[in-house]
Formats: structure tokens, sequence, C-alpha cells
């Protein structure tokens, strides 16, 4: 895996080897519409204080970070939902700052990844 | 066909094991828990996927519910659970999962593998 993308090639290869370019671009455009839901439902369970709300979202994140290779993303979620599971508030705000970043990295590198629409 | 349901709140894992199964399986999506258990007793499958971590009514109290139906009752239920950790395992086929597949998917052979073993034992 090349260190300097935040796109994990590997885990899109995986969906092209299912599904071809067609799942490739649908997956992206479901990541890119869904994952920011998740995002913004685990600051909003930050400023809530909300430990159940932020570990729901990141588990849902979580999952779709790993189908698309968004593998920073992926790690920060795993590692805040078990901060949020074990209700260590303290923890999250920091991590959950590191996730903002890593999203719109990856956000903006799948953009550039997806397949064009033929 | 054989009829899989599969019961997933994530539009992505959605997509993803309908991309891996529509080629081989008949397959029936319900969102929630509660919209499971409306449409299974119509439209009973061969076999159920079910994510863990529903919002709302989660995926082991949809499973018992399941169990708890004597028209359903037997179907084969596989786990769809991010989460793997030591112990998990006993705990997912203690609640009476007959299996479970780990998210995200890395290897879709794993999830066919498993439908198959399960959907044969049952011919037996």
């Amino acid at each position: 895996m090349d260190t300097e993308d935040c796109i994990d090639g590997a885990a899109l290869d995986r969906l092209r080897r299912v599904g071809q370019d067609k799942l490739v671009r649908q997956m992206i455009d479901i990541y890119l519409d869904y994952a920011p839901k998740m995002l913004r439902n685990a600051l909003a369970g930050e400023q809530a204080g909300d430990c159940m709300a932020i570990e729901h979202a990141v588990h849902s994140l979580k999952s779709s970070a790993g189908h698309i290779g968004a593998s920073a993303v992926h790690d920060l979620a795993r590692r805040l939902e078990s901060l949020a599971r074990d209700k260590q508030f303290d923890s999250i705000g920091p991590l959950l700052r590191e996730l903002e970043t890593a999203f719109e990295q990856a956000r903006l590198r799948l953009e550039e990844l997806k397949p064009i629409d033929p | 066909m054989k009829k899989i349901a599969v019961v997933e709140d994530n539009p992505d894992n959605q997509l993803l094991v309908r991309a891996i199964l529509s080629e081989h399986y008949d397959i029936t999506s319900y969102e929630t828990g509660p919209a499971a258990l409306e449409g299974l007793p119509r439209d009973p499958p061969d076999l159920v996927l079910l994510d863990i971590s529903l919002p709302g009514m989660d995926g082991t109290e949809v499973l018992r519910r399941i169990r708890a139906d004597a028209a359903l009752g037997q179907v084969p239920v596989v786990a769809l659970t991010a989460h793997a950790m030591t112990g998990d395992r006993d705990r997912y086929l203690g609640a009476g999962f007959n299996d479970y597949v780990t998210k995200p998917i890395v290897d879709e052979t794993v999830l066919l593998t498993t439908i198959e073993r399960l959907l044969n034992a049952r011919e037996i």
C-alpha cells in the first residue's frame, strides 16, 4: 500500500473483483452520502455529551470506511468506538478532531478515485 | 434460487452483500428489526443475514423473536458483526445464531461458503 495514499487500493480492488467499476462507483457514492451523516451524528453526540450516540455513529462509520479502504478513518472510528463504549468522554474530543481531518482527506481522495460513469 | 433475507441498516453494507450474493440467491433487504419481523413471516427466506448492531431493536432481540416464531423458528441465521473479539463467537452461537461473518467483508468467499454450508446442512 502506498503510504502516501489515505485510501487502500486493495479495498477498492476487492470491490472491483466483486462488481467491477460499477460497484466501486456505487460504493464510493454511498460512502460519500452516508458517511458524512455518521460523522455529523458523532459530532452531535459530542455536543450532547452522549457516548452512546457517538458509539453508534462511529460503529457504522468504521464499517463503511473499512469497505471503501479509508484506513485512517476506519482505525480512528474503531478507537473512538472503544472509548465511547467505555464512557471515556474526555479522551474522545481530540480523537474526533483527528477523525474530522482524516475524513476530509479520504473524501477528497475518493472523489479522485471514483471510476467515471461511462 | 434459494432466498436470503438481509437485515442491515448501512446502505453500503446492503449494496455489497447484495453484489456478492445476488448472482446466486434471491435477496430481500430489510433496514430495521421491526421491518424484518413484519416481512419475514410473509416471505419466509431459506436463510437470514442479520446485522447485530441495528438501530432501535438490536440483532439479538430480532433473533430471539425469529426463534420464537413457530413458522420461522429454525431458519439459519448468520450474524453480521463488526465486533470480532475473543469470546464473541461463543456469545453469538450461544445466543442462537448459526454462525457469524465479520464486517468489513474483506473476503467475499467467507460469506458465500458460510451460507452454502448452512443451506446444504438443511437439505441433509
